[in-house]
């Protein structure tokens, strides 16, 4: 037997703006990445029942998903030589066996169509905790191969993957997020990492630019001019350091590799004079 | 073209769907997306504000009555959700850190 109950049930236009993000994030208005994270609210605390045991989706996805399948992952991504390579192939592969257990398993049936609510549900959280976790790792052995000095979390010990920081350079603490991912922790405020490592989706290159935000602690440390900016101009942060206001709180926007420069100047003791002309990420 | 919901696709669309997850389009936020974002991150915040006092009693965290929300010790209830606060020592999230750098 499976039921799927939706404590607050979805309407037709939250429903569709669902199925643009999944389709094509990059469409979605101001208003309508307010209406996705109540989406994602209400699909976490909804409730699946599977014979005699009753789980929220998340429960289920962390019984489930998390608990068969990121262990393996984690440690196989950890050891890869090349984490975006391996980890893709490793991502995919898994989410094709979760799509199979669906079917073996009975917790999706085509004939309820209510039950895609939650194949959805954990196809989607299994890709993006991969990606998230790719990412991090792609990032740590770029921050590494540069020289840079940091301690970071085990992520293979499942009790240090729910840190609140991903990694410590000097006494800064870092969390490294791919795009959507980072919006799911700035939701909670205040942003309590000194840095934050994400990336943009580069379309006319079909790339991602890693770009760092930061507060102005860290920046004052490292150095640096800012221009003042507003969120519509943040792609010209690849070019100058913007800084913006979120929350009465100034961050600082600036490309990875502008950041990765300065800090690793900071490291050896140099002085950064803030008025390197730098392109972000070529 | 309005797009179908989750109910409304075909099988071969769900399935679809499914594949397209897999390929990250949801993840592939640009700069003018991820502003967009950043602003309603920004305005959802300024929506409102509930100020709590709390203090520690005996190592837990202790709630003041407010008449704006229900509280109980270290709990604040919203309807049928009780959210259970918790204090952690002060060291905790950085602690595991302090054993060797790993950069270098």
């Amino acid at each position: 037997m499976l039921e799927i109950h939706l404590l607050k049930p979805l309407n037709v236009e939250q429903q569709r703006v669902l199925i643009s993000y999944l389709n094509a994030s990059h469409t979605l208005t101001r208003a309508e990445w307010t209406i996705i994270w109540d989406v994602m609210d209400v699909l976490r605390t909804a409730i699946v029942t599977v014979g005699e045991k009753r789980y929220t989706f998340a429960e289920f996805y962390r019984v489930n998903i998390d608990d068969v399948y990121a262990n393996s992952f984690l440690d196989a991504l950890w050891n890869a030589e090349q984490p975006e390579f391996v980890g893709r192939q490793l991502k995919i592969s898994t989410s094709r066996a979760i799509r199979r257990l669906f079917r073996t398993q009975s917790w999706y049936i085509p004939a309820k169509k209510e039950s895609r609510w939650l194949f959805a549900y954990c196809v989607y959280w299994w890709n993006s905790f991969a990606n998230g976790y790719i990412f991090e790792v792609s990032v740590l052995r770029d921050l590494q191969k540069e020289g840079i000095v940091f301690s970071e979390r085990d992520i293979r010990n499942p009790a240090e993957r729910f840190t609140s920081a991903d990694i410590l350079i000097e006494e800064w603490a870092g969390d490294m997020k791919n795009s959507t991912y980072f919006f799911f922790v700035a939701r909670s405020y205040p942003l309590i990492c000194d840095f934050y490592i994400t990336r943009l989706f580069n379309v006319e290159r079909r790339r991602y630019d890693w770009i760092v935000i930061l507060n102005k602690r860290m920046w004052v440390k490292i150095d640096g001019e800012t221009k003042a900016s507003d969120f519509h101009h943040l792609d010209e942060c690849l070019e100058n350091p913007l800084h913006f206001e979120l929350s009465s709180n100034i961050f600082i926007a600036v490309s990875y590799l502008v950041w990765k420069q300065k800090l690793l100047r900071y490291q050896q003791g140099g002085t950064t004079d803030g008025k390197e002309n730098i392109r972000g990420n070529e | 073209m309005e797009r179908k919901t989750l109910e409304e696709m075909s099988e071969e669309e769900f399935d679809a769907l499914l594949d397209k997850i897999e390929d990250d389009d949801y993840d592939k936020v640009t700069p003018q997306a991820f502003g967009e974002a950043l602003w309603a991150l920004q305005e959802q915040k300024a929506e409102k504000v509930i100020e709590l006092t709390a203090e520690v009693v005996e190592g837990s965290l202790h709630f003041e009555p407010t008449e704006v929300i229900p509280v109980n010790g270290n709990e604040i209830i919203f309807g049928n959700t009780r959210v259970r606060v918790n204090l952690k020592p002060v060291d905790a999230h950085f602690s595991r850190f302090d054993s060797k750098p790993a950069g270098k």
